[in-house]
């Protein structure tokens, strides 16, 4: 599917919005509000948070445009800064504090824009990882950032990538498919695999 | 043996997988599952729809990049604060020269005791020190999440924080030139209340009042 951030910009648009024109800035916001909302609500798990995020990361953008060298789409470069923003939301004493007073409200996501109830499962288990696999599986298995990036944006190695990645997979696994059992070796049946 | 999800998940993205594991793979049915299911569950992840925002922001967003200070733009407000500081401090700087007449230089000896072996302030002043510390890093916990500014409290934030450099001025100089203790005490209890006014109104901005 294509990507949210991958989103057509006029060039002259990313011109005027890096001459500080704010027509030019509203206009980069109501392209990208509903990618970098849908990313923050995706990693933080709460609606207030992700509002939040936005909001921060788009005066970012508009404070920080100006050293947009251009020399890669305007998207991703709006991305980095959601992602930023919502890992520092996550090493904040002050957010931690108030997250762990204010656990995640599973029901808010009857009103997310989920039509089935397995996608609105999925946004339930995933809202119940832990920040970090939750981080790292979204990164990773959506957004399509490699292990040595999330490793470099969380000050860690691509192993504690690969590690959190193989811990959400197990959550979601065990909480998806309790009845799989995957300790006994069945018989070997030879196929081709198309990896 | 199985594979691990790590080693399945490896599989699953392209990652280099040891031969064994991978002729594992081929031939197990269980484990041929199990990459099915990864590669399954990210795509149900790549296909969750879009969450737009409740309501459009645009507004609270362009309000509060016009009212809080462009951290990769000059402030010509700073500049003046920082101007007007070195201009009053030359100005007493001259008046102190003036009432007190030229100053033997310290000897040799007394500069090295002073650099050697700084007094200790007195117990008060420590205090003071203390509690303006922990207010500094309760500021650094609110500053973090303060994302909607009005122009108001941006401008109240603005000249608390210039009284703080003020006085963060002043106690400086007096640490080069020398200061009384009960001005020190003074500006200590002066800076702690401009602190725990910063806080409040931090703490009412990031509460939404």
């Amino acid at each position: 599917m294509p990507h949210l951030f991958d989103q057509c910009i006029d060039e002259n648009i990313v011109q005027r919005a890096r001459r500080g024109d704010r027509d030019a800035h509203a206009a980069l916001y109501t392209t990208f509000a509903t990618p970098v909302h849908t990313l923050a609500w995706r990693l933080t798990a709460r609606r207030e948070v992700a509002e939040e995020v936005m909001q921060e990361t788009f005066i970012e953008m508009i404070r920080s445009i100006a050293n947009y060298r251009g020399d890669g789409a305007i998207g991703p470069w709006i991305r980095r800064i959601a992602v930023s923003k919502c890992l520092m939301h996550f090493r904040s004493a002050w957010q931690r504090r108030r997250d762990d007073h204010e656990p995640v409200e599973l029901d808010r996501f009857a009103g997310a824009s989920v039509d089935g109830a397995a996608e609105l499962e999925l946004e339930r288990l995933l809202a119940r990882l832990p920040e970090t696999p939750r981080t790292v599986v979204w990164l990773h298995d959506v957004e399509g950032y490699t292990h040595r990036e999330i490793g470099e944006l969380m000050n860690k190695t691509a192993s504690f990538s690969k590690s959190q990645l193989t811990r959400a997979h197990a959550v979601l696994r065990s909480a998806a498919a309790p009845q799989s059992e995957h300790s006994e070796v069945p018989p070997c049946t030879p196929q081709s695999l198309n990896y | 043996m199985h594979a691990t999800i790590t080693e399945l998940l490896s599989l699953r993205d392209g990652e280099p997988v040891a031969v064994d594991v991978r002729g594992h793979v081929e031939c197990c049915e269980a484990c041929r599952e199990q990459l099915e299911h990864l590669r399954a569950v990210r795509a149900e992840l790549q296909a969750l729809p879009p969450v737009p925002p409740q309501r459009d922001r645009w507004a609270e967003i362009a309000a509060a990049a016009d009212a809080a200070p462009n951290p990769h733009k000059p402030v010509r407000r700073h500049l003046w604060a920082a101007g007007v500081a070195a201009a009053a401090a030359v100005a007493v700087g001259a008046a102190w020269l003036t009432m007190s007449g030229p100053q033997p230089l310290p000897t040799a000896q007394e500069t090295q005791i002073a650099t050697a072996a700084p007094r200790t302030p007195p117990a008060d002043i420590v205090a003071l020190q203390r509690q303006s510390s922990r207010l500094e890093m309760t500021l650094r916990a609110l500053r973090r999440r303060d994302a909607m500014m009005s122009a108001r409290a941006a401008n109240t934030i603005a000249n608390l924080e210039d009284g703080v450099a003020a006085i963060d001025y002043r106690l400086n100089q007096g640490t080069i030139q020398g200061m009384q203790p009960a001005e020190a005490k003074r500006l200590w209890r002066r800076r702690v209340g401009l602190m725990r006014s910063l806080v409040t109104v931090r703490y009412l901005q990031a509460s939404g009042e």
